[in-house]
């Protein structure tokens, strides 16, 4: 490690601990602390790192909803713009109206790194006496638009809109995000919701002509996170393009994030949350069996390279936050790369049988697969799991 | 449907377990089809086009980055790109503000494409790529108060230049000659946007440049005399190749355009700001003697043709000036176009002054510039506003980085071309006229870098397209369209039509012209024929003889529009 990456990281470790010092010296600012147990505090930590697995688990598809309703920037923005963070926690007019100022609030200030920005200090819960009762009222709020983020894309991907209740905060949510004004009423709102579940399921309804058309789009999904943890996440701050580029410092998960993005792609190739084999309606399983050797091949490397991936991951020095120059990183970005190479080799040879009817319905039977088992399925669990952090977040305070 | 082969039904050995476990699922799909392609499928010729036509088609890195061994510095460039910049005073994305247009490039530019049609202006909204045009309308040039691209958020003490929440967007209705039908019945609508700014909503007083020199306005002279309108951004994808046409192509096809209309007596058909249609020679070129040299370059970017080559054209510039970061060649804060309205307005302010103390004392902890610092508040505000020797927030190797993922950016290769309909579309799009602006396809040259900032000085910094066919549906030219509420000043480049039929699924707007106002290809094409807001439309004959076609030729102008 040179000597300017010891001053980065130095730079770094002290921003982490001394985070809001800038907000909690505030003379202004009320600087009374809850009342509460460092359990619930610690609870509400865990439950975090589990919400945050099960995002970083949809990865892999960040297209549709995610995308068109901006619900990745909204719960997914880092760094935290800690300034804006602490104007806002002595910003009166805001904290009293918490629910829609974060509506239209600054997507730097929100989401899972809001919310770690909060809770985490060098990986680890804070002291619940230093958890202010601004900051509790602030990251309740934030938790619960989490959820309803969460609860939309749930929405967005349920062909069968089975679930009333999260259809209804996905339609609320679709037309107040970044359409209301300072008092809460509704602007001129452009976006309507949208059924993504079904357009994908049904060819030549939404975004996707064909069936073989969305199949690739499982793939090139998969791709984009690929390229982004390898070459981005892991690479930049690896080759020292820019050492500061480290997502979740606060709580020291970046390397179970790189991982959990991964087993997002895993998922969505082979069919189910989970998976360890790929299952008969998956992607996978259909290369790897529609007789054509070069596809079945090309599907077996995409195994392989995906299971080295991980490993390699895995086996990455921890946390990245303090050894992101480690040669484990090299390790894993190469693996990252061949997997890369290897997904878009059968993307290839797939995008061959643009007229085939016997692939253009078995990948109908795929994508109707990944819409129930992979997308919807993984969205479900998140805000199952978001809905839970929100409440654990709540009895932080007693 | 696919064939479920029972394997092994005739062997004894696997007979008894094929009674208790299902036999697995196979196919037999032969081989994929080898699809010849015709020419203009690779829209960014071979170095610049992908495969990829998914929502992520214009994210793209071409061949020419992996070519160069530049992946690693594209995935920063894109990181730059993606992110938004915060108020932190170090670490990833800082230097936000003190004012700024937006936070980042992707709340205009959504999934890398064009802005999305709007019926509010926030600066936060994402897929919100509007720029306000304030104008004067005595003289059509900027009013000197506010920026060029006016700034509607702050970062606090500092106050908006513009309170965004004043500003109404309405869509009005139009009828064009025609009553809004074809000839065989089918209707359509169409919409224009009006916007209003109250003179309120301006934080310093509104200043315009007359007889060579700066003029407030009253409240009654805002009102009659000054214009606002939009103007959204388009896509990013491909500018890399523009970049390689040579300087010389692009005169000549202003040439070609010139003598044309000459010989058929248009003789104000080419913008005179621009051109000379007598000499058929250039009245002006992009140079930058500020940060460059002054060399002239011809005009290739942005509606107004206002930039020359990429390395110092819109993206160069919006990374400095929309966020406000600046960097080792622009260390000064983009503020009003005189530079001196704001600076005055916030030195005064109380509010400003009373958190101004806190401000400074973060963005320059150690006291390394003590003119800012020196307890006058009102004379450390404006000094520290208006300063050239502001810390660089953006490195050099970043800015770099940028400039190569914005380089590198591929084309979406074309999609259904070789349907039947594409081919008739395309057919029918040259017999009517549309590829008169529209020119399907430009051939590059050496593609050597030209950079007027002179930041970039060798071949070997950037991805580069030599000797490329590519299909970007341009002249490069402008022309007038003579819309309602047109662009400011009527003149508007033809917008390369490439790979715009991705847009929905690539989550950008799929609105087009200026302003968003078409919300769809049909629409776009029917505001090619207006006629009656005070000139003839440059296109109109075009959108005569498409009224004419039927109802399938016409969809099928449509298809191969939506396919390249």
């Amino acid at each position: 490690m040179n000597m300017k990456k010891y001053l980065t990281m130095a730079i770094m470790i002290a921003a982490m601990t001394f985070g809001l010092t800038a907000c909690s010296s505030d003379d202004d600012a009320d600087n009374s602390v809850v009342t509460g147990s460092q359990a619930t505090l610690d609870q509400a930590c865990a439950d975090w790192k589990v919400a945050r697995a099960n995002w970083e688990n949809t990865e892999a598809f960040l297209f549709g909803a995610a995308d068109v309703y901006s619900i990745d920037p909204h719960t997914d923005t880092w760094p935290v713009a800690a300034n804006d963070l602490a104007d806002v926690l002595r910003d009166e007019k805001a904290m009293s109206n918490l629910d829609n100022f974060i509506k239209t609030a600054n997507s730097g200030i929100l989401g899972y790194h809001g919310l770690e920005y909060v809770l985490f200090r060098q990986g680890q819960p804070r002291k619940i006496d230093q958890i202010t009762n601004l900051e509790y009222n602030y990251i309740c709020a934030v938790a619960k638009d989490l959820y309803n983020a969460t609860a939309t894309l749930e929405a967005a991907w349920d062909s069968k809109e089975s679930n009333a209740e999260r259809l209804r905060i996905a339609k609320d949510y679709v037309a107040t995000h970044l359409a209301i004004d300072g008092d809460g009423n509704q602007e001129g709102a452009l976006g309507s919701f949208q059924n993504f579940g079904k357009a994908f399921k049904n060819p030549g309804t939404g975004d996707w002509a064909t069936a073989l058309e969305a199949t690739l789009e499982i793939i090139s999904g998969c791709q984009d996170i690929i390229g982004e943890v390898g070459d981005s996440k892991i690479g930049l701050p690896y080759t020292g393009e820019d050492a500061t580029y480290i997502e979740s410092p606060y709580a020291y998960n970046s390397i179970t994030d790189f991982y959990d993005n991964i087993v997002s792609c895993k998922n969505a190739l082979y069919g189910q949350m989970g998976a360890t084999t790929p299952n008969e309606k998956s992607l996978i399983y259909f290369c790897l069996n529609a007789g054509n050797a070069t596809l079945a091949a090309q599907a077996k490397t995409v195994q392989s390279k995906l299971d080295n991936a991980l490993a390699k991951i895995k086996a990455m020095k921890a946390p990245f936050a303090l050894y992101y120059s480690d040669t484990s990183c090299k390790a894993a970005i190469d693996a990252l790369g061949e997997l890369d190479d290897a997904l878009k080799a059968m993307a290839e040879t797939l995008g061959g049988y643009a007229d085939n009817a016997t692939v253009e319905a078995q990948c109908k039977v795929i994508n109707e697969n990944y819409v129930d088992n992979v997308v919807l399925a993984t969205y479900r669990l998140l805000a199952d799991n978001a809905q839970k952090l929100y409440q654990s977040i709540v009895n932080i305070k007693k | 449907m696919y064939k479920h082969f029972i394997i092994g039904m005739l062997v004894a050995a696997l007979a008894a377990c094929s009674d208790d476990e299902p036999q697995p699922l196979t196919w037999d799909i032969g081989a994929p089809t080898a699809t010849d392609y015709p020419e203009d499928y690779y829209t960014g010729g071979l170095l610049g086009t992908t495969a990829v036509n998914t929502a992520t088609a214009f994210e793209q890195p071409s061949k020419a980055v992996e070519n160069a061994n530049m992946m690693t510095a594209f995935n920063e460039g894109e990181y730059l790109f993606e992110k938004d910049y915060n108020t932190n005073t170090d670490g990833a994305f800082h230097g936000l503000g003190p004012v700024y247009v937006r936070r980042g490039c992707l709340y205009c530019h959504p999934g890398y494409g064009h802005g999305a049609r709007q019926t509010e202006y926030k600066a936060d909204a994402h897929r919100n790529g509007y720029l306000l045009v304030i104008y004067d309308k005595t003289t059509n040039a900027y009013i000197r108060s506010v920026a060029g691209m006016p700034q509607t958020g702050a970062v606090k003490p500092f106050k908006a230049p513009i309170d965004e929440s004043q500003i109404k967007i309405a869509w009005n209705d139009y009828t064009d000659e025609w009553g809004n039908k074809f000839p065989d019945g089918e209707s359509y609508s169409l919409i224009y946007p009006e916007v209003t700014i109250p003179y309120t909503a301006y934080y310093a007083p509104v200043v315009v440049a007359r007889g060579g020199k700066d003029v407030t306005l009253s409240e009654a002279e805002y009102n009659n005399e000054i214009g606002v309108l939009l103007e959204s951004t388009i896509g990013i994808y491909g500018t890399g190749l523009t970049d390689a046409i040579p300087d010389e192509d692009i005169t000549a096809q202003w040439e070609s355009e010139s003598k044309y209309f000459n010989s058929i007596g248009r003789t104000d058909a080419l913008n005179p700001a621009m051109w000379n249609q007598q000499t058929n020679t250039w009245n002006s070129y992009y140079s930058n003697s500020l940060q460059g040299d002054g060399t002239k370059y011809v005009r290739r970017y942005t509606y107004a043709l206002s930039r020359g080559p990429i390395l110092d054209a819109a993206g160069a510039n919006a990374i400095w000036n929309i966020t406000n970061v600046t960097r080792s060649d622009r260390r000064y804060h983009y503020l009003d176009l005189a530079g001196t309205y704001y600076a005055t307005q916030s030195s005064k302010d109380p509010e400003v002054q009373a958190g101004f103390t806190e401000y400074i004392n973060r963005i320059d902890p150690l006291g390394v510039h003590p003119e800012w610092h020196t307890g006058n508040l009102e004379k450390d505000i404006y000094t520290y506003l208006t300063s050239k020797q502001l810390d660089a927030e953006m490195s050099d190797a970043q800015y770099k980085n940028l400039m190569i993922w914005h380089r590198g950016l591929a084309v979406p290769a074309a999609r259904n071309t070789t349907t039947e309909d594409f081919k008739k579309g395309k057919e029918l799009f040259s017999q009517i006229g549309c590829a008169a602006c529209h020119r399907p396809s430009w051939q590059t040259g050496d593609d050597h870098i030209q950079d007027p900032a002179k930041f970039f000085t060798s071949d070997s910094d950037m991805p580069r397209y030599p000797h490329q066919k590519i299909w970007p549906y341009t002249d490069f030219v402008q022309h007038r369209l003579w819309m309602k509420n047109d662009i400011r000043t009527g003149w508007c480049r033809t917008t390369p039509l490439w790979g715009r039929g991705l847009a929905d699924k690539c989550g950008s707007g799929v609105e087009r012209l200026h302003d968003c106002r078409a919300r769809n290809v049909l629409e776009a094409i029917l505001w090619h024929g207006c006629k009656n807001e005070g000139g003839t439309s440059d296109a109109y004959n075009s959108v005569v003889k498409f009224r004419s076609l039927s109802k399938k030729e016409r969809e099928q102008i449509i298809y191969f529009i939506e396919s390249i």
